[in-house]
């Protein structure tokens, strides 16, 4: 019992990290039927950022985590109009170039600037080895309920944006059809940035709520992404409470599994690292069986 | 003698010249001339660990050819190839190792499973299209080194796990090769290397004439039709799901042929030259070589082999504070910004820049030439609309 | 506002898709308040006719939008300029709830509380779509799309208003009571009106005037009695 509620904890914490980069990959797939795949590098480099802030300016860290979202906020806008504007959107090869090219780029200027070596990064939340909750034996730290209460007041602030402000609906409405958006005059363009501005900043604090738990090297969230795109294609790659519950899914499967089958005689060869297969095998399942996910309403591409 | 200009020239090149002709045929002769003397020249002019070098832009060359062959001529986001390659090169090496085959004998047997692997892989690809075909054979890149890493059932044990396995014993060449030019007459060494650049080079022509004559019969002509216009193809009766298949599992071989060549040139095998990283230099050796280009598929594997080499010898200390020197991570920066000016430039690649360039000086017009001198549909002026009485 | 210069004047403009022309130098005006109609069958070019005045496909020569050249200038640009075009397919964002589409027609509006009232006072107008607020446009009957593609359109207070085939793929009986509320809301706001349609009966009994487009250019054009009586014109476009 102890052990299958630890299974769970851990489920919780990984799911609500997951959930964070999920979304921004779905913000962006929403509004542009693209996959970033610079998505880990972009959040890679705001937990840099916050990481530089908060010990070499002394900052304290969640404005450190702040101040980066918004600079890699800027940073995504930029990218967008620079980057990704100038090519047709169905013509995908380009695009996994620029996205690949840009990962390379962003992991060498962090390899650079900051030395390839392992940090440790500063903990948003009380992170000593006694702080945690303790339920029916196993530990609940409060770690994971600060991770998951900042997902879910992220989850409600995008959501607020998105529903009850002007570009949020600018938005909404080029997910849906962009010529109609056209024609009442949204400016499609800035729409999109503001889209990539969020992704981007959503990254960057998925990737400062993980930071303390792997360590920070500038190809951490480069392992960790698959997941998000595991519980993004779950979740149906245009739904942002489909990520979510993606997300969780996710996180618990390989929790779960990963742990238990470590008990089972002839599965204990499976080391935490096939979490990783698991990730591939979900997406596989998902794209063959029922590509649009559990909650995604638009149709992926069959010939 | 040059063809006539006709209007729909917008740029005269220096020289036109009809297909066929002997003007045509003497380039074409002369261009395969210099080629061969390149070719010729590498094992005789440059030094042991250059000739490896080559061997090993031969064997990522074939791999990219195979790679093109889903990428570039079907169109299928495949980027996970790498596994495949990793397939080749653990088949042979585990085949020699263990079972202590001759290093030829395991290419038939690394073809026909990687064709099989490909197969497989692409049975989803049937459903799954661009960017969402591109992220699942990306995720598969990933998690290939892993599954070689698996302790059960023996693999890691046969894979060598984490390190890999050098494989027992280099390819020697035999008796009658010795007396071969450009190999008798040399040191062990030199012998070895040049031997391997032969042989190399005497597979990789294959595959590429296979390539070359597969992309010109009519199977192939539907596989391009696929890419390029999928409902198109569909309604003319060509049965894409095999053709999508067959190409998959086509694509896997050869890139799986070029696996067991690199793991002839390394003698090793290991995990970390079949990981997700390089996935991406491959993809990028093609693009930068030319997507859907037969000799961009060379290109390709000679700019990937020597464009690591050079990046990590760039010294650029001219600025202070951005210095880039051997080693530096920057170096890697390198790449990432190879593939957006690609993207950005030079779609096509290096062959799209050199036939531009090549237009310049010699055009091959058809032949015969073609009956279009192309007229411009006069604008046509609307007469005044009738006006009904009173109506204005 | 100078009553003579015409809100739309379109003149001598060509539109061409890659090789094939069009449009052949076509021009026409519409004038403060009129409701004008452009027919034609198929392919004559009445869509691109409206599409050319939105900047959605490149063209040359003028137009003008209230005296001033909108030519060349992109969608949105052409659009906060005051034209509102209710495109072939209602143009409706099937994902969003009425309310929501009603909302982002008036994005190019600022003032809050007119918003508001409006997007009550044309939820009143079509009762309809009122008891269909909250569910998402992809759910509503062909002819209620309609109405709400029209509301939408109308919620940006538009200067001149185009309606590309609406009665596309609707019964009579709603076409009908379409082309009604058409008139009526052209008396009641004064809205200016460009309506493209096949079905010339009931667009020429709401209009002042209309065009005949055939082949990419203009070949008729008169009051809308008089292209009522026109024996071509009935031939061709009334079934008569």
């Amino acid at each position: 019992m102890q052990l299958f509620l630890q299974r769970i904890f851990d489920g919780l914490n990984n799911g609500a990290v997951y959930a964070v980069v999920a979304i921004a990959l779905v913000l962006i797939f929403k509004a542009t039927t693209l996959v970033n795949f610079a998505q880990a590098d972009m959040a890679m480099f705001g937990a840099y950022l916050t990481w530089m802030f908060a010990t070499q300016q002394g900052w304290p860290v969640w404005p450190s985590i702040l101040v980066a979202m918004i600079l890699t906020g800027i940073g995504g806008a930029v990218i967008e109009r620079v980057l990704i504007r100038p090519f047709d959107p169905s013509d995908h090869l380009p695009i996994v170039l620029i996205t690949f090219g840009l990962a390379a780029i962003l992991q060498a200027i962090a390899g650079w600037k900051w030395g390839l070596e392992f940090h440790k990064f500063p903990s948003p939340f009380p992170a000593k080895p006694t702080d945690y909750v303790g339920i029916g034996g196993a530990r609940l730290r409060y770690e994971t309920i600060g991770t998951l209460i900042a997902m879910v007041l992220m989850v409600l602030a995008v959501f607020l944006i998105l529903n009850k402000t002007k570009i949020g609906l600018a938005f909404r409405a080029v997910s849906s059809t962009i010529e109609s958006s056209r024609l009442v005059g949204i400016k499609v363009g800035q729409t999109l940035q503001f889209g990539w501005f969020l992704a981007a900043a959503l990254g960057t604090l998925g990737g400062a709520l993980v930071a303390r738990q792997t360590n920070l090297e500038p190809a951490f969230m480069a392992k960790l992404v698959i997941f998000s795109f595991a519980a993004a294609t779950l979740g149906g790659l245009d739904s942002i409470g489909g990520a979510v519950i993606g997300a969780f899914l996710v996180a618990m499967i390989q929790s779960i599994l990963v742990g238990y089958a470590q008990q089972i005689p002839g599965l204990h060869w499976m080391k935490s690292n096939y979490a990783l297969v698991i990730a591939f095998v979900v997406i596989l399942v998902v794209l063959l069986f029922k590509p649009e996910g559990l909650y995604g309403t638009r149709r992926i591409e069959r010939v | 003698m040059s063809g006539e200009s006709s209007s729909t020239q917008r740029r005269s090149s220096l020289l036109t010249v009809r297909e066929g002709s002997s003007q045509h045929r003497t380039f074409q002769v002369v261009g395969w001339g210099i080629f061969a003397l390149c070719l010729l020249l590498v094992p005789i002019l440059l030094p042991n660990f250059r000739v490896s070098q080559f061997g090993q832009a031969i064997a990522f060359a074939v791999a990219i050819l195979g790679i093109n062959l889903a990428v570039g001529y079907a169109g299928l986001l495949s980027i996970g190839n790498i596994a495949f390659m990793g397939t080749g090169a653990y088949i042979t090496m585990i085949l020699v190792n263990d079972y202590r085959w001759d290093y030829w004998m395991t290419f038939p047997v690394a073809l026909f499973v990687c064709f099989l692997f490909g197969v497989l892989v692409g049975l989803p690809a049937l459903k799954i299209r661009g960017l969402y075909l591109a992220l699942v054979t990306f995720s598969l890149a990933y998690t290939f080194p892993i599954l070689l890493k698996i302790d059960q059932w023996g693999i890691s044990r046969r894979t060598g796990g984490d390190n890999g396995r050098t494989i027992r014993e280099v390819l020697r060449p035999p008796s009658w090769a010795r007396s071969l030019p450009t190999i008798s007459g040399r040191n062990p060494q030199e012998q070895q290397a040049t031997y391997q650049y032969w042989c190399f080079f005497i597979v990789a022509f294959l595959c590429f004439l296979l390539v070359r004559n597969l992309m010109k019969s009519r199977p192939g002509r539907a596989i391009i039709a696929t890419r390029d216009n999928q409902i198109g193809a569909a309604v003319s009766g060509v049965n894409l799901n095999l053709y999508k298949v067959v190409t998959f599992g086509l694509s896997a071989a050869v890139t799986g042929i070029g696996g067991s060549l690199l793991a002839i040139n390394l003698a090793s095998v290991g995990p970390s030259s079949f990981d997700a990283r390089y996935a991406i230099l491959t993809l990028m050796g093609l693009v930068i070589g030319g997507v859907a280009t037969l000799h961009g598929s060379w290109v390709g594997g000679v700019l990937l082999v020597f464009l690591q080499d050079i990046v990590t010898r760039i010294k650029f200390t001219a600025i202070p504070f951005f210095k880039i020197e051997k080693g530096s991570p920057l170096t890697q920066a390198v790449f990432g910004l190879i593939l957006i000016l690609v993207a950005f430039f030079a779609p096509g690649g290096v062959m799209s820049v050199a036939k531009k360039i090549k237009h310049k000086f010699v055009r091959v017009v058809p032949n015969p030439p073609l009956a279009t001198d192309r007229v411009e549909p006069a604008p046509v002026q609307s007469p005044a609309p009738e006006v009904l009485s009173g109506a204005r | 506002m100078n009553m003579v210069t015409p809100k739309l004047k379109v003149t001598n403009v060509d539109a061409r898709y890659g090789q094939v022309q069009v449009l052949r130098g076509i021009s026409f005006e519409v004038k403060e308040g009129e409701v004008v109609v452009v027919l034609g069958a198929n392919g004559a070019g009445k869509t691109t006719s409206l599409r050319a005045i939105c900047g959605m496909v490149s063209t040359t020569g003028s137009v003008q939008i209230e005296g001033q050249e909108v030519r060349g200038r992109d969608t949105a640009d052409i659009v906060r300029r005051g034209v509102a075009h209710v495109p072939q397919g209602r143009g409706t964002f099937p994902e969003l709830s009425v309310l929501d589409n009603l909302h982002v027609g008036a994005y190019v509006r600022k003032d809050r509380k007119g918003i508001e009232e409006d997007v009550d006072r044309w939820l009143e107008v079509f009762p309809r779509l009122s008891e269909r607020r909250s569910q998402s446009a992809g759910s509503l009957s062909g002819g209620e799309q309609q109405m709400l593609a029209v509301a939408r359109a109308m919620m940006s207070r538009p200067k001149l208003l185009l309606l590309d085939e609406p009665s596309l793929g609707l019964a009579p009986l709603i076409i009908e009571d379409l082309f009604r509320r058409f008139g009526e809301i052209n008396k009641e706001t004064g809205t200016t009106m460009l309506i493209v349609e096949q079905n010339a009966n009931l667009a020429l009994d709401i209009a002042d005037r209309g065009y005949v487009l055939e082949s990419g250019s203009m070949v008729l054009s008169g009051t809308a009695d008089e292209l009522r009586t026109n024996e071509a014109v009935r031939e061709a476009y009334l079934g008569a």
